[in-house]
Parts: C-alpha cells; structure tokens; sequence
C-alpha cells in the first residue's frame, strides 16, 4: 500500500508472511525507496541493513522460525527523514536487550573467540537517530528513524 | 546461492555470485564455502558482487575464519560501499583484512603481508 500526502510525504505498508526469505524483498523494497527519496547509497544500503536486522529479529525470536505469523512493515517519509515500524504478533523483545545493545567485543589476537552473532540490534542501534519497541494489544512494535543523507546531484557538463 | 571457487599462487578463492548473504541463504553460503577451503590456510572471499550482508552473514564468515585456525588467513575482497562500511563499524575489518581486488588480496596473502593493516 503506497500513500502520498499534500505535505510532499509518503508512507508505505508492506505485509509478509515470517519466512526468512521474505526480508530480502522488503529490504530491496526500502532501498530503492529511499533512493527514491533522493538518499545516498550508503544512507539507502544503512536503512536496509536496520529493517533487515529487526525483520529477521521478528521471524526468529519473536515467531521463533513459525510461518504463519504476519510482519507488518511501515515506512513514512517526511521531513528529510525516514521512519520505519515493524511490527509483530509474536513474542516481546525484552526491552533490556534493547538497552544493553552494544557491538560484541573483536580481539585481533584471539581468533578462537571471535563472536558469530551478537551484533544485529547493536547495528540497527548505530546506523538509526532513534530507536524505541514497545507492546500494545498483542501487538510488538519495533520504530526507528533516520535522516536520510542526499546524494551529490550530478555535475553539469559546461557549456 | 551461488559460489564458485579456484586456487591461485596456493590460495582459495571463493566467489559469491549472489547479490546477499543474509540470513535466508547464509546456511548455505557457509555449507558451501566449507566445501570449498577444507584442507586451505589462506583464504580470500570475493565479495565483489555482494551488495548486502547482514549479521547473519557476518556471522558466517566470522564462522569461516575461525574454522581456519590462528595461523589460517581469510581476506574478504569488497567494493560495494554498503558492504565496506558494515565490516569497518562492526570492526570486523579488523581480522578480516579488506582488499579491492582479489589480484590485491592474493598479492598480500602471496607475498606474506601481515594480516592487520
């Protein structure tokens, strides 16, 4: 569902079934809707890389790999920024989890200790300007915003 | 998923021909790579292709080094900005050396040039 409103915003809603395989099309989706907007690469591939960490977050802990459950996904722009929802009927993310994210220690010199997971909610932590969950109705809800960076617009030949 | 893989100046490398490793293809990914570099002590993952890797992803090839030992080696070639600024914020750059090229990576790997940069 696409939606534009007389303020020059726009909001989109994308429904899926918890199957891993699913995220990537919605993070695709993303992408090149916040190229759309006129963001740059990086800011467009960072807010992809956040949807797809909560999204994948979603099916697996909070539908815990189940199917059937619906993710419903929610993207806003306006003024300059995007705001994106995910939202689940699963089980909470402990809202500690959220608090404590932090990236995993890397120590060059141990290699047998190096961490293979642990970094999903930190990133999303690192690349959005605000990031909140909370449970209303049976009903999770994970938001994040992020200033969309512009991309340079192209340079005229002269003459 | 698609990979495939050859070995040049003795060391594997390892291309991705899928445009993510996340985590829909990242168990077959690493099943596949596996394959690839068993019995390998330098290695070199062509990213170059890759325009998204999630923490899953990241995961598996952290899985991949590891599986090397402390005295293997795992380069990653990467050139797809997305993909460069995700191993420098998660600091992964760290232990997994960056490269633009796998000519690049298998010159390092060939003529010694100590992992960390």
């Amino acid at each position: 569902m696409y939606q534009t409103d007389g303020d020059g915003s726009a909001s989109v809603q994308i429904c899926f079934e918890s199957r891993l395989e699913h995220i990537g099309l919605a993070g695709t989706a993303i992408n090149a809707m916040c190229m759309a907007r006129g963001a740059d690469t990086e800011t467009a591939g960072a807010v992809e890389l956040a949807l797809v960490e909560v999204a994948t977050n979603t099916v697996e802990h909070a539908y815990h790999g189940v199917e059937h459950g619906l993710v419903r996904i929610r993207v806003r722009f306006a003024n300059g920024k995007v705001d994106v929802e995910v939202s689940d009927a699963g089980d909470a993310l402990p809202l500690e989890r959220l608090a404590m994210a932090e990236l995993p220690p890397i120590d060059p010199d141990a290699i047998d200790t190096l961490p293979e997971g642990g970094f999903g909610l930190a990133l999303v932590c690192m690349i959005a300007d605000s990031v909140e969950a909370s449970t209303e109705e049976g009903w999770n809800f994970f938001r994040f915003s992020r200033t969309l960076a512009r991309r340079e617009p192209p340079q005229q030949e002269p003459g | 998923m698609r990979i495939d893989s050859h070995t040049r100046d003795g060391v594997v490398v390892v291309s991705v021909h899928s445009p993510r490793i996340d985590s829909a293809v990242t168990p077959q990914f690493v099943q596949a790579a596996t394959t690839a570099i068993a019995g390998a002590d330098s290695v070199v993952i062509d990213l170059s292709r890759v325009s998204m890797v999630d923490s899953t992803g990241l995961g598996g090839l952290v899985g991949l080094r590891k599986a090397l030992g402390p005295d293997g080696s795992l380069s990653i070639v990467a050139t797809q900005p997305t993909v460069l600024h995700l191993f420098r914020l998660t600091r992964l750059d760290s232990v997994l050396p960056m490269f633009p090229s796998i000519d690049a990576a298998v010159e390092a790997r060939s003529s010694n040039v100590p992992d960390r940069r």
